[in-house]
């Protein structure tokens, strides 16, 4: 299966990497086609916390793309309650077939980091990051403190 | 002495050139080589040409990344290298005589600046990386004259050909233009070609097809070369991250990604069974290549690229507003639609028909709102017998279906007896009297029979003009027959009065 081969591949690269921001990669063995990993996002509020996120690939990958759920609760306008992230990069209409998870990844950081409010999942919290930013970013800290898992600092900090 | 000399200039040689680059055999005892130079061109090289005899004709440009090798032929004499040079032609398809004559001159220096010594790479190493910049031709290359003498090469063969007509009705040949570029060259160029003869030399040889188009030439040949150097060069594919030779992947343009066959076949399948082939890019991030419909043949099955093709032809027919495809079910022909006009015409089966409701034309008439399902219905119900009737009655509601049997019954009603009003359109019923009518909505005067409009003051002239096609018809068409009401007399009595007139009309508009 072209798939297997080549997320045993992209699997491979990604751990022989060591990516800062997208740690404990874990596969289940019998099944390459659901991963998991924690993502560390950079910016303020979502620098406190590890969140993990899903990533699952269809049989016939790469020719189709990746769907990408949070299962940690994350507070940002551009996820929604049940985890789903509306990511350009993998939509089925934009998705290339030579666009590796790596860059997946780092565009879903990317989101995460600055939110898009212009095409939210969640209108509520859009709306408060325009209108009432502070506000925002008091909620979204709390939420993160309460809900993401704490970062591993030790682990990332061996330079 | 000399002659081990050149034993060992000879292996030196075989061991850095391959066997494409350099080869020799030995003839009486005498080594015959012959190197073929390919020289590295820079990038975004081009050739230009333009015919010299057409003044006004701009200068044509082309990129080419490979020219053909000069050929470099070498005799070795037996005292070379200690006392002779060794005897040499210099072979080259687009470099002219001039420019060759003056590298025969550049080996002969190179030669005297270390007489004695083997000179076999000296010349070679030169002639591949210095020849562009001694010739000063580093960034382009002009192939004006050789085209100039295609061109003309090529009026004479016309000619040729022409007188040719009248007797033998024959096509031009190759070895037509072959002796007309002789004779060209005779003619035109006599006197160039002798002083270029007095100052050339032997040993440079043009090699250039004769009667062929040289700037095609050179462009065939790139494009060969790129082809084959495409087919032995390994890509790694960018989506199953395996290394491959060129023979099996496929490049995209202008782009250059290059992914292999397989992964590019799978993926156009996936897209092809998903129906989803419009734009298909090239796979590589953010890439705006689009796949050809060559490369799609060339890499899918043919049912598939079958599919592939009526996908995209009904998908492009969907987004063009101005194509509606012929209602008949055995057809289903796209047919395209003028602006604003409410008629299309298939081409192929001949249908007329409505744009907005798929039925024949129908004119200026508006598009009927009831369905042909309310017309099955209702004939079904009228002919149903009673068990049946009380079945549809509980599926449809006994009210509805009677409204729908009294709604088309007076629908058939007013098509089979009434007339539009020729002004307003409007639906108009006689029930008696003649055929002078009165529209009930707008007063215009109409003639029943053949809808003209009537004039007025005199609206029976209608009937009294000799040239109308009316005449003597005021009363036409009242039924006869099962006409048995004291009127009848009347009726038969007045069609032989045309002239009769009176206030009162005898008829009777219904607005429906």
């Amino acid at each position: 299966m072209a798939a297997t081969r080549r997320l045993q591949k992209e699997l491979g690269d990604l751990r022989a990497s060591a990516m800062k921001n997208f740690t404990n990669i874990q596969v289940d063995e019998s099944n390459i086609l659901t991963w998991q990993g924690l993502i560390l996002p950079d910016n303020p509020p979502y620098n406190k916390g590890a969140f993990r996120i899903e990533i699952n690939f269809p049989a016939e990958y790469p020719f189709k793309p990746p769907r990408i759920n949070f299962k940690t609760k994350i507070y940002h306008p551009n996820v929604d309650e049940k985890g789903q992230v509306c990511l350009p990069i993998i939509s089925a209409e934009n998705w290339k077939p030579a666009t590796k998870t790596d860059q997946v990844v780092q565009a879903l950081i990317a989101l995460v980091n600055d939110p898009e409010p212009e095409h939210p999942l969640r209108a509520d919290l859009a709306e408060e990051f325009l209108k009432d930013r502070k506000k925002f970013l008091k909620n979204a800290e709390e939420f993160t403190k309460k809900h993401a898992e704490k970062r591993r600092e030790s682990s990332s900090s061996n330079e | 002495m000399d002659s081990e000399k050149q034993k060992d200039e000879i292996v030196a040689l075989e061991s850095i050139y391959n066997s494409e680059e350099f080869s020799y055999h030995k003839e009486n005892d005498q080594y015959q080589c012959t190197f073929m130079i390919f020289i590295n061109l820079p990038i975004n090289y081009h050739i230009t040409y333009k015919n010299y005899r057409q003044v006004d004709e701009p200068e044509q440009k082309i990129k080419i990344s490979h020219l053909p090798p000069l050929k470099l032929h070498v005799f070795l004499p037996k005292n070379y290298p200690s006392e002779l040079p060794p005897k040499f032609t210099l072979y080259s398809s687009w470099l002219d005589l001039p420019m060759l004559t003056k590298l025969c001159k550049k080996l002969d220096k190179l030669w005297k600046e270390s007489k004695g010594q083997e000179i076999l790479f000296t010349w070679v190493a030169f002639l591949h990386d210095e020849t562009l910049e001694f010739l000063n031709i580093q960034d382009h290359l002009n192939m004006s004259r050789a085209y100039t003498r295609y061109k003309e090469a090529l009026e004479i063969v016309h000619n040729i050909h022409k007188s040719k007509i009248d007797n033998i009705d024959k096509e031009c040949t190759i070895e037509d233009t072959r002796n007309a570029m002789k004779k060209g060259t005779n003619v035109k160029y006599l006197n160039k070609e002798k002083l270029v003869r007095k100052c050339r030399d032997k040993r440079a040889v043009l090699d250039c097809p004769i009667g062929e188009n040289p700037i095609q030439t050179l462009i065939d040949y790139s494009e060969k070369r790129n082809q084959s150097e495409f087919k032995k060069n390994f890509y790694t594919c960018k989506i199953c991250f395996v290394d491959k030779l060129g023979e099996h992947c496929t490049q995209f343009l202008p782009c250059g990604h290059v992914f292999c066959k397989d992964c590019m076949a799978s993926y156009l399948e996936v897209r092809i069974k998903d129906g989803n082939v419009q734009n298909i890019y090239c796979p590589e991030e953010k890439c705006t290549s689009e796949v050809t419909p060559a490369q799609i043949k060339d890499l899918v099955s043919s049912e598939l690229f079958v599919k592939y093709d009526s996908i995209l032809l009904s998908a492009t027919l969907d987004t063009m507003g101005d194509i509606v495809y012929c209602p008949r079910r055995s057809c289903q022909y796209p047919v395209s639609r003028e602006p604003n006009e409410q008629m299309a015409n298939c081409p192929i089966c001949q249908y007329a028909f409505c744009v907005y409701c798929k039925m024949v034309y129908h004119g200026i008439e508006p598009c009927k709102v009831y369905s042909a399902e309310i017309h099955k219905v209702v004939a079904e119900y009228q002919e149903a017998p009673d068990d049946n009737k009380r079945q549809m009655e509980q599926r449809y509601g006994k009210k509805q279906l009677q409204t729908l049997v009294e709604n088309a019954m007076s629908e058939n009603w007013i098509k089979s007896n009434s007339q539009k009003c020729p002004k307003c359109q409007t639906a108009i019923e006689k029930s008696d009297g003649c055929n002078k009518m009165v529209c009930w909505r707008c007063n215009t005067y109409f003639c029943w029979l053949c809808s003209t409009i009537l004039n007025r003051d005199k609206p029976y002239e209608h009937f009294q003009d000799m040239d109308s096609k009316c005449y003597n018809m005021l009363y036409h068409g009242m039924p006869i027959e099962d006409d048995d009401d004291e009127d009848d007399d009347m009726y038969i009595d007045y069609r032989f009065y045309p002239n009769y007139d009176s206030d009162e009309d005898y008829f009777e508009e219904i607005v429906i």
